[in-house]
Order: structure tokens, then sequence, then C-alpha cells
């Protein structure tokens, strides 16, 4: 029982933190990226690519974490998509 | 005609970036901490206290030994202990008896209980087990060898050994 309550309290406070942290990074980004047109596409692969960048981190200094390379495999899909998607925004301005 | 084809050539931009961009994701994502546990993790995780205790120095043939191993281990991990009976010789030592267990090792520090039943017609002597532990944290294979301290099989009291 007292594992699932440490369990829980960690996913509130993971959940909070990536709540803040992405409510930041997009104003940061909004205010750099003012000219760029569909900004959500470049906050998107950023914040994948960050998610892809701290599993790897986590894979290395957590010897009880292992990421799936499927998952990374995901990850790159969806970073590739909206890097093309970026890219063609970019032509179209 | 125009559109169709403005179409497909962009479906097929952004499949070969999807595609591009998730092989090297997968790849990157798979080697670079295998690389690390390989080259330069110098973690340990799984220790052994050394000699491991064996409960009767002194045995007959028939009875049971139990050999007393305490271990720890950084995580959970699943393993193969190899376990071998030997018989310490003038001319060299001989190797009696080998055991195999897979085995689920749980994370922290535990005393194992491995219980061995001496054959009846064993030859008497002074014996020792060594043997070593596989484990394979992270895809990559490490082993913890192992030794017993010694122990007798003396004749029985009542006399029913061959040898």
């Amino acid at each position: 029982m007292e594992n699932v309550t440490t369990q829980i309290i960690q996913a509130v406070i993971s959940y909070l933190l990536g709540l803040v942290t992405g409510y930041v990074l997009r104003d940061v980004l909004f205010k750099h990226y003012d000219n760029v047109k569909n900004k959500e596409h470049i906050f998107v692969l950023l914040m994948v690519t960050i998610v892809w960048a701290s599993s790897v981190v986590a894979d290395i200094l957590s010897a009880e974490y292992d990421t799936n390379p499927l998952i990374h495999g995901l990850m790159g899909s969806i970073v590739g998509f909206y890097y093309y998607r970026s890219k063609q925004d970019e032509k179209t301005k | 005609m125009k559109k169709l084809n403005n179409f497909y050539h962009d479906l097929k931009n952004a499949f070969s970036h999807i595609v591009m961009f998730g092989l090297a994701f997968a790849i990157i994502g798979y080697l670079v901490p295998h690389t690390y546990y390989e080259f330069f993790d110098r973690s340990t995780y799984f220790t052994l206290e050394l000699p491991i205790k064996i409960a009767k120095k002194v045995i007959t043939p028939c009875e049971s030994n139990t050999i007393l191993m305490t271990r720890f281990a950084s995580q959970d991990i699943s393993a193969v202990i190899s376990i071998q009976m030997v018989l310490e010789k003038y001319e060299g030592d001989e190797m009696i008896k080998s055991e195999t267990y897979k085995t689920p090792i749980s994370k922290g520090q535990k005393t194992v209980v491995i219980s061995w039943k001496m054959d009846c017609d064993i030859e008497l002597g002074t014996y020792y087990y060594h043997g070593v532990v596989s484990y394979m944290p992270h895809s990559q294979e490490f082993f913890t060898p192992f030794y017993t301290e010694k122990f007798e099989v003396v004749a029985s009291p009542s006399g029913n050994l061959n040898n």
C-alpha cells in the first residue's frame, strides 16, 4: 500500500512538473519564434525530442529503467513528421 | 492531376522523414545506453559474501548439507546459478556433481539456503563447492564466481558405507 501511495505521489509530481515545464517552454518558445508560422509544430518537435533525450539519459542513469526501442522509434517518427511539417511551413511562408 | 502528383510527392516526403527519424531515434536510443553499459559502466549489480558458508563442516554419506549464500543485489535480476561439488585430491581436484538453477534474485541483501543431499556411495574426503552466478542486466552478461568453505565427508558411525 505504501508503495502504491509513493507511486501515486510520484505520478502527480511528475505530471505537475511536466505541466509547468510545458507552459514555461511554450511561453519562451512562442516569444522567441514570434514570426514563425505554426509554432505548434516546432513546440511539439522540441518537446518530443526533449522527452526522447530524457528517456535515453534515464536508460543510462537508472539501471531499472529500460525504454523499448519501438517507443524510441515512435518518438522519432513524431519528430520526423513535425520536422517535415515545419520545413513545409518555412517554404510556404 | 498536378494536385494528385503534389499530394503523392508530399506524402512520399513526409513518409521518408517519418521513417528516417524513427529509425535514427530507435537506433541511437538503443545504442547509446548499450554502449555505455558495455564500455563505461562499472556498477556492481550483484555481490556474494565469500567464502560461502556451509552448515555442516563434517557430514556422513546420505546426509544433506546446506549452503548458506549471503548475497546483495542492487536491483531485481534474473540469474542462473551453476554450482559444482568438488573433491580435493592430491593429483588434482575432481568434480563430483553439478547443478544449475535458474532463479530470480530480488533487490537487497538476503541469505539463500541451498540444500544438497550427499549420495550414499560418495567417496570420503574433503569437499567444497564452487560455481558462478550469471545474470544479464541491460542485456550485458555478468559473472560472479564463488566458492564455499570446505567440509569433510566421513564414514557414518553405523558403517553402512562401501568405501
